[in-house]
């Protein structure tokens, strides 16, 4: 486990991590494609040079590249925006064929979050896409920096593939200093811990979520909040039961489409097994342009919006 | 390598494009009379696809695909790397032929014997690509077929060890048009790739040339597309467009830490329609990959049609050049193609290009493309007529009876042409 960062972070400042990762480990590439700066990585190029490799505007060809980087007995970091990450959906898929390789397609500036560049760099079906591609391991969508970097760690130390998705937003340590973030378990806040009604929230929206369950307080209604990064492979059975004991209704909130293969769909099996309702906050179709806050505020994902939901929810 | 004369077309009566005595039209017509005691007019009938065309006779008819192996090989030749240095003092097959008819030494014979060597097992592989194809019921044989020489070339040129395949120093090779797998399979068998795989198959236990019988087989060794795991193989491809972004990974790593190797790629001339293989040749030049080494296909047919037709890729060698690549190529402006006689066919030049663009490459420091002209098809004379029909199906009984007499007539002049020098 890594220091624990009280300050406030966005998750894609990651980033900064790199030069530490790569001091330690001197088979770790890092490739870009013309963002470095947004990525956080200037501080890895120029104490690696060799190893930090500017791909220029060129996503496929960044992608097929670090396939071969790998092939030639390297951990490589892929990193761009997430919306363009899935222009290489292709390439991703063609470099899992045959071997397995230690490849981290690490995106950032994920979901409407990233605000003011309108729906163009808004991405909203990039977890589905990548749960739908044979070719990525795990999908993962951290809440907030301490966990985006302790993910990254133990991506690292696995001969597997990953996309890990990072927010441009900043946010203040959500998870607590105690807790050991791992791939495929998610964290269950103690407050209300007796309510039948859960928010699973993954990514930016943890914070709208908790958020959220403090105004359903001042209402009088107690609410539970989990959090859940791991979106493929779906969290097993148990973590899932473990998560949602004793609820009646599941709320899924993910800053992607709702319906898109993300958070809401990742669950929705085991919580139809189990036979527990589930209603579903996020996005229905494109985004537009607008401040994060404003965003949010607009298609109700924003912790008054969510409060406004949850008490539909429970009225209907 | 050429004179400076040659290089201007004068003194020589070559084509400079076909490599053909400029005045092969009138000697083919006089082919009938001496053919059997002027071997470079015999091998010039050898080498016109066509020739055969149409002939049956001698062979019976074998529907069910016949696999040849290395033990069929009759040719053989004293000394590669004494024969490799000899052959640089020609442009093409027929300057080295035509050199050794008049004055026969024993260089030339040790350099005319490794080429009919080589010209013997390109008809064995292709060969063993459509066997492979017909067993399987499908695959893609134009670009099989048009890739022969250029594989069998690179394989003998690359720094590789068949019998341990993961030999971390090894050149890099990347089948970009991964689909074209025939002609790799039958190539990578023939190099002794598969000699050292066991794989069970049905009741069977496989290896060596009897695993081409599983290609695109329910539970076969050999899949559809080029796929990590076969043996000899560097990298998966099928999907068109990402081998040179793969070749450019090797060589940059190379370059720090095996300088001796070197990243092959070949690529289709279709394939360059693809936006990635911009990209990629953007990041070759940038980053002065001396170490990598593309080479085109260009046999000019796509999947539905002549390449210039569906959409116009050319001129190849010029987009390159512009990207800040050195150039080889046969040198024949792609609104001139005709069939056939291409310099992808020709085993000198793909020699000497081969081993130039090692040279130039580290020289220069910066990635060579080599324009290698082919047919689509090439040695099936209804193959290279059919254009885009023959890219990816497999012939019936009675189109693979006739493309195998005239592949069988091939590999008969070819021995035939052997026992003459």
């Amino acid at each position: 486990m890594q220091k624990y960062n009280t300050a406030k972070a966005a998750t894609r400042d990651v980033g900064n991590e790199y030069v530490d990762l790569m001091a330690a480990d001197e088979n770790l590439y890092v490739v870009n494609a013309d963002l470095s700066d947004s990525l956080k990585i200037r501080k890895a190029k120029n104490a690696y040079p060799g190893r930090t490799i500017e791909m220029g505007i060129s996503e496929q060809d960044m992608i097929s590249f670090s396939y071969g980087l790998a092939l030639m007995g390297k951990k490589v970091i892929v990193n761009t925006f997430a919306q363009f990450m899935q222009r290489g959906w292709d390439q991703i898929y063609q470099s899992g064929r045959g071997k397995k390789l230690n490849i981290i397609y690490r995106a950032t500036h994920a979901g409407i979050g990233v605000g003011q560049d309108g729906e163009s760099a808004q991405a909203i079906g990039d977890l589905g896409a990548m749960r739908a591609n044979a070719g990525i391991d795990y999908v993962l969508d951290p809440v907030d920096y301490n966990e985006a970097v302790e993910l990254l760690r133990q991506l690292l130390q696995e001969n597997r593939t990953a996309y890990m998705r990072t927010y441009r937003q900043p946010v203040s340590p959500l998870l607590p200093q105690n807790y050991e973030p791992k791939i495929g378990r998610g964290f269950l806040f103690p407050q209300n811990i007796n309510s039948s009604i859960i928010i699973i929230a993954s990514g930016s929206m943890l914070e709208q979520a908790l958020k959220a369950q403090s105004l359903l307080e001042s209402s009088g209604i107690k609410i539970k909040v989990a959090a859940l990064s791991t979106i493929k492979p779906s969290p097993d059975a148990g973590e899932v039961k473990r998560l949602v004991e004793n609820s009646n209704l599941v709320i899924t909130a993910e800053d992607h489409l709702k319906y898109g293969g993300g958070l809401g769909d990742a669950l929705a099996p085991a919580l139809n097994k189990l036979g527990i309702r589930q209603k579903r906050i996020g996005m229905d179709s494109y985004g537009t342009t607008g401040t994060p806050e404003g965003l949010y505020k607009k298609y109700g994902m924003d912790a008054e919006g969510i409060t406004r939901q949850v008490k539909e929810f429970l009225n209907k | 390598m050429p004179t400076e004369n040659q290089q201007k077309g004068k003194g020589r009566e070559f084509n400079p494009h076909s490599g053909l005595p400029s005045n092969s039209s009138n000697l083919l017509i006089q082919l009938t009379e001496d053919v059997h005691t002027d071997i470079l007019k015999m091998f010039i009938r050898f080498d016109m696809y066509n020739q055969f065309k149409g002939s049956t006779n001698c062979y019976s008819m074998q529907s069910s695909p016949v696999y040849l192996k290395r033990s069929d090989i009759k040719t053989a030749f004293e000394n590669k790397q004494d024969a490799i240095s000899f052959m640089k003092n020609f442009q093409n097959e027929h300057e080295l032929l035509e050199y050794h008819q008049s004055k026969t030494t024993t260089e030339s014979r040790n350099a005319v014997k490794y080429l009919l060597h080589l010209k013997e097992i390109a008809v064995i592989n292709r060969i063993n690509s459509l066997a492979q194809i017909k067993d399987a019921g499908s695959g893609h044989p134009g670009g099989s077929l048009s890739e022969t020489e250029i594989l069998l070339v690179l394989y003998e040129i690359m720094r590789h060890k068949p019998a341990d395949s993961d030999w971390m120093e090894r050149d890099r090779f990347v089948m970009s048009k991964g689909h074209a797998t025939p002609g790799l399979y039958a190539q990578l068998a023939m190099c002794g790739y598969f000699d050292h795989v066991s794989c069970s198959f049905g009741s069977e236990i496989l290896s060596g040339f009897d695993l081409l019988r599983t290609f695109r087989k329910d539970d076969g060794y050999l899949p559809g597309h080029v796929k990590v795991g076969v043996a000899g193989i560097d990298a998966s491809t099928g999907s068109l467009g990402t081998g040179l972004s793969i070749a450019n990974a090797f060589a940059y790593v190379m370059k720090k830490e095996m300088p001796e190797a070197t990243a092959f790629v070949l690529m289709g001339d279709g394939e360059l329609q693809e936006g990635q293989i911009t990209e990629a040749c953007t990041f070759s030049s940038h980053y002065n990959l001396g170490n990598v080494i593309a080479i085109i296909d260009n046999n000019g047919v796509q999947n539905d049609f002549e390449t210039h037709m569906t959409k116009n890729i050319n001129p190849i060698g010029d987009k390159f050049r512009a990207a800040g690549w050195e150039v080889i190529s046969g040198g024949m402006k792609w609104e001139e193609r005709q069939t056939p006689f291409r310099n992808g066919h020709d085993i000198v030049f793909l020699i000497n290009a081969l081993v130039r663009a090692k040279e130039i490459g580290r020289e220069k420091n910066v990635p060579v493309v080599i324009v290698a002209d082919t047919d689509k098809g090439h040695g099936v004379s209804f193959m290279v007529e059919g254009k885009g029909e023959w890219h990816g199906k497999a012939p019936n009984d009675e189109l693979y009876d006739k493309a195998m007499a005239e592949l069988q007539e091939s590999l008969r002049m070819v021995r035939e042409l052997y026992a003459k020098i």
